[in-house]
């Protein structure tokens, strides 16, 4: 059946002709560019240009950043692309010290380690040498230190490894003002036969608390603290009721006898 | 051949018709149900949706009563509930009947015959009695450590009271499954307390499994408000275990008693006898709250009032005389206690100090008289309720305004009051005038929105007495205790003045007209206050007729409470009163400091200095550069914050220092630091004063403290001598 609508053929030529070329003309183009770009994106890829020239590591106080940088697996050389995050991250977070970390990309070439340590809340002093103490509770057993900071207070006398765990459990749970304010722990034989401690505070006072709940009953330190004079000489026992025990006991006797 | 042919159409025809008579029989069910949704009466829609939403109950808790330091006093916990399953077909089911209800007898509290019985049955499940109800953890696990096969648990909530019988009255109790809620708090706040449960429902597939997100409804369940009492922990357990002892050693019918905190209301503690243990309530023997509920005829103890009226009306003169023994009043006459003997004329003083009526009668009806007697009643609301925060507390009833009336009411016959209205009353006079409203439920804590929905503020009741007045009646109430003819010497305590009133109430007879008689016929009550020069504490103790022993009066009893309570409670106090006051560098996690680099020295220092903070300036600038512990770091009271300012880097005196401090200077100043020994400093290398330069070393030599003082003894001592050798 003939259509009546069907156009000849010759009356399109000029336009479909023209259309034709443009579509050509674009289709080349599009092509050029894809390859270009492939070559370009091969190029970056096998050139030292996508390789990994900085590594930073922000936030390592105690620990050293060679020894994190190490231990993430990420090297100078290596390709910006190939590095797995993940692994990396899990691999730095094995280390005991290291509470959280991230990892970012900075292009052109650089890496980014971010890591937030552990806080210490304690020094045990072994033999000369001191053992810090993280807040989550593990002893840095290995990685003992010659010399402190100001950042955690000073244990004596900790031999006995379960007590030291129980002690610094209860310095953990502790807030941080109070845990400001000592400077010393010390235990004695006879102070652990009791299951005692004595510290010495920042501001002159000394304490004996128990080792059980000790938290507790070191949260109300700041207020009985402030109605005792530090000069006067005698023994503040933080206990399930605070008292203090003076020492001018002696001198008292002695104006009497006068 | 052609017949055969049309004899196939034909079947094929039939076969045809049949098939799509049959296929429209089916269609046309099909078509029914869709469009009617009902077979044999059955709604299908509301079939198929139960059969694919389940819906469940999400129990909300109920809140935890805490007391004021945030210790638990009341709480819902998860109990167990043992049961056993039977059916052979069931795996895991009960083996050995006989071996099974010997073992588990025990535990449950129930006789090996009955549950020998019990597992026979033939049934699928059974419980296990009353026992087996309500187990804790660790009884679950000593049952479960029989390795009993076929006996289950299943969880439950139950309401326990960690501290069992502790400010019983005051809590009060639910039922185990904390469907009902009795007496005290419980009871009252029970609308506050109680959780408002949520559900779930969602639709799930043809083998249960839930299908999530597929409209599911959910609404939240709400916990029960958390309480927090004004109850304080240490106070209470004193209170509770000299009550205890008290109840053993006397026998008395009640005991009831009150600590308060003088200046502002505070119920720090409150306990009768007989009391109960709220996590078995079937014992109960007592359910009234004495302490509010109560209407005593007070005794003496009223006399503290009266006293306060006179003064402060200015008609009391303590040195003027009266002839005490008895008075009377139209055709009754009055007697002092020692059955109307008297100590011949004295003072007033001397009659306060003795507890004399006839003093107080007189006081009433010829200083005072009735009408303004009876005003100051009023003004001290011995007339209403104190509106306290417990349920049930119980209203006064005062005699008419009549002399005689007027009279004993005047010590504390006659009229009734509620041992809560004593309390509320004698805070006037501890508290300079200023009379506080009791109260007990410090706040309430919403955890649906984490806000405080309720936080109680002390309220002044009312002024009765000026501050003047109610010094002079303090000071004259230490007399009752440490005064030459006072009937209060039991309540002595070495270390602390205590001002109070001693009482010993009659009983009205309930059979009958007039009072009880006897020795121990009395409610023995003493309302007391301490310090006297600005009392922190009220305590109210009644004793109600106890046991006494020949040589005893009935001070003893009260005493054995009265005393070690006010002397636990004013040690407590003493040292954690001031650290509400202060806020947050009170509280062992401590205050945030501020920034204070590139800021005044001067201004810097003093806002240190007023907070209470000790700030130690290193160097004579006028700017800071630098400071420890940097900004954000939590503080306490009396922490050393450094302070580098921009002049030369000066070393500070660091003798008595800690060893920490000098570390953290050391970290300050970006130089190392070395020590010798432990304890305070003693030594250091740098002279104070001296510049500090980068690169240093400070060495510091500390010593132990009991060593520091063993050395000052001997400098003492050497000084002594060397005086004593001068002169």
């Amino acid at each position: 059946m003939p259509d009546k609508k069907v156009i000849p053929l010759d009356d399109r030529i000029p336009a479909l002709q023209s259309q034709r070329k443009k579509r050509a003309n674009r289709r080349l183009i599009f092509y050029l560019t894809f390859f270009f770009l492939l070559i370009l994106f091969v190029v970056y890829f096998q050139s030292p240009l996508s390789h990994i020239r900085h590594i930073t590591v922000e936030g390592a106080e105690h620990v050293d950043e060679r020894w994190i940088v190490d231990e993430s697996g990420i090297k100078i050389g290596n390709s910006m692309w190939n590095i797995d995050k993940e692994e990396a991250m899990t691999n730095i977070h094995q280390l005991e010290e290291v509470a959280d970390v991230h990892i970012e990309r900075s292009l052109p070439s650089t890496i980014h380690i971010t890591i937030t340590e552990h806080e210490r809340i304690a020094y045990v002093d072994k033999n000369g040498r001191y053992i810090p103490v993280l807040e989550n509770g593990t002893i840095l057993t290995e990685q003992s230190v010659s010399h402190i900071d100001a950042e955690a207070p000073i244990l004596h006398g900790f031999s006995d490894e379960t007590l030291l765990r129980t002690f610094t459990e209860e310095l953990s749970k502790l807030g941080d003002g109070v845990a400001n304010r000592i400077s010393e722990v010390h235990l004695t034989e006879q102070l652990a036969k009791n299951g005692e401690v004595h510290l010495y505070m920042t501001d002159g006072i000394e304490v004996i608390s128990t080792i059980a709940s000790f938290s507790e009953h070191m949260a109300t330190y700041p207020g009985v603290a402030q109605e005792i004079d530090p000069n006067e000489p005698g023994v503040l026992h933080m206990k399930m009721s605070p008292y203090f025990e003076s020492f001018e006991v002696e001198s008292e006797d002695e104006e009497q006898m006068e | 051949m052609k017949q055969q042919r049309k004899i196939i159409m034909k079947r094929a025809l039939l076969l045809l018709t049949t098939i799509f008579f049959i296929f429209l029989l089916f269609s046309g069910r099909i078509v029914y149900i869709q469009v009617g949704k009902e077979v044999k009466g059955h709604d299908l829609e509301a079939m198929g949706e139960s059969r694919w939403t389940t819906s469940q109950t999400l129990e909300g808790k109920r809140g935890t009563i805490f007391d004021r330091d945030g210790s638990t006093l009341a709480e819902e916990i998860t109990s167990y509930t043992a049961y056993a399953v039977l059916d052979k077909e069931f795996e895991g089911h009960v083996e050995d009947v006989e071996k099974t209800a010997e073992l588990l007898a025990p535990y449950i509290d129930m006789e090996e015959e009955k549950l020998v019985e019990l597992l026979s049955r033939d049934r699928f499940q059974v419980e296990l009695g009353p026992g087996s109800k309500f187990l804790t953890l660790s009884e679950k696990e000593e049952i479960e450590a029989l390795e009993l096969p076929g006996i289950y648990f299943r969880t439950e909530p139950l309401r326990y009271y960690p501290k069992q019988v502790f400010a019983s009255h005051v809590l009060g109790y639910t039922s185990k499954d904390m469907s009902e809620a009795h007496i005290g708090l419980e009871a009252g706040l029970n609308e506050a307390l109680s959780p408002k449960h949520g559900s779930l429902s969602y639709k799930r597939n043809a083998r249960g499994i839930p299908l999530w997100k597929k409209d599911e409804i959910f609404t939240e369940p709400e916990n029960g408000n958390d309480v927090y009492l004004t109850i304080d922990t240490n106070i209470q357990t004193v209170l509770e275990q000299a009550m205890t002892e008290v109840d053993k050693e006397y026998q008395p019918k009640k005991i009831t008693a009150i600590v308060a905190n003088a200046e502002t209301g505070e119920i720090l503690g409150m306990a009768n006898r007989p009391s109960f243990n709220p996590n078995e309530y079937e014992t109960i023997t007592n359910y009234t709250n004495y302490a509010i509920s109560d209407r005593i005829e007070p005794g003496s103890t009223m006399k503290m009032f009266t006293l306060a009226a006179a003064i402060e009306e200015g008609v009391y003169n303590g040195n003027e005389t009266f002839q005490s023994g008895t008075y009377t009043i139209g055709n009754t006459t009055i007697g002092d206690h020692n059955n109307g003997v008297g100590w011949g004329t004295i003072t007033y003083d001397e009659g306060l100090q003795r507890s004399s009526n006839v003093a107080f009668a007189k006081l009433a009806l010829e200083k005072l008289t009735p009408e303004r007697f009876y005003d100051y009643l009023k003004a001290f609301q011995f007339h209403e309720k104190t509106g306290i925060d417990l349920p049930h507390e119980a209203t006064s009833t005062i005699l008419d305004m009549k002399n005689i009336n007027a009279a004993v009411t005047s010590y504390g016959q006659g009229s009734v009051f509620t041992p809560i209205q004593l309390v509320q009353a004698a805070t006037a006079i501890a508290n300079d005038g200023k009379m506080m409203k009791p109260y007990v439920i410090d706040k309430m804590y919403n955890p649906n929105t984490s806000e405080y929905q309720y936080v109680a503020e002390p309220e002044v009741a009312g002024s009765p007495i000026s501050e003047e007045t109610a010094k002079i009646v303090r000071e004259k109430l230490e007399q009752v205790i440490i005064g030459e003819h006072g009937t209060g010497k039991s309540y002595y305590i070495e270390g602390l003045d205590v001002a109070g009133k001693t009482g010993t109430a009659q009983i009205s007879n309930p059979n009958g007209r007039g009072y009880l008689s006897g020795r121990n016929q009395n409610i023995f009550s003493f309302l007391g206050m301490a310090p006297v020069d600005d009392p922190k504490i009220i305590v109210y103790v009644a004793v109600d007729r106890p046991q006494l022993p020949a040589d005893e009066t009935g001070s003893a009893p009260v005493s054995k409470i009265f005393n070690p309570v006010m002397k636990q409670s004013l040690s407590y106090m003493n040292l954690s009163l001031s650290e509400e006051e202060g806020g947050q560098i009170y509280e062992d996690s401590g205050m945030n400091i501020d920034h204070y680099v590139q800021r005044e020295t001067q201004e810097v220092s003093t806002s240190l200095q007023e907070v209470g903070l000790k700030p130690i300036i290193i160097g004579n600038g006028n700017k800071i550069v630098a400071q420890f512990p940097e900004a954000g770091a939590p503080l306490v009271f009396g922490e050393k914050v450094f302070l580098l300012t921009n002049g030369e880097r000066t070393m500070p005196n660091m003798t008595g220092w800690s060893l920490r401090d000098v570390k953290r200077l050391g970290d300050l100043l970006n130089v190392r630091v070395d020590h010798l020994g432990s304890g305070y400093v003693t030594d250091q290398n740098i002279e104070p004063g001296s510049i500090v330069q980068e690169n240093d070393f400070i060495t510091v030599e500390l010593q132990e403290p009991e060593k520091l003082r063993e050395e000052a003894e001997n400098d003492e001592d050497e000084n002594e001598e060397e005086k004593k050798e001068t002169n």
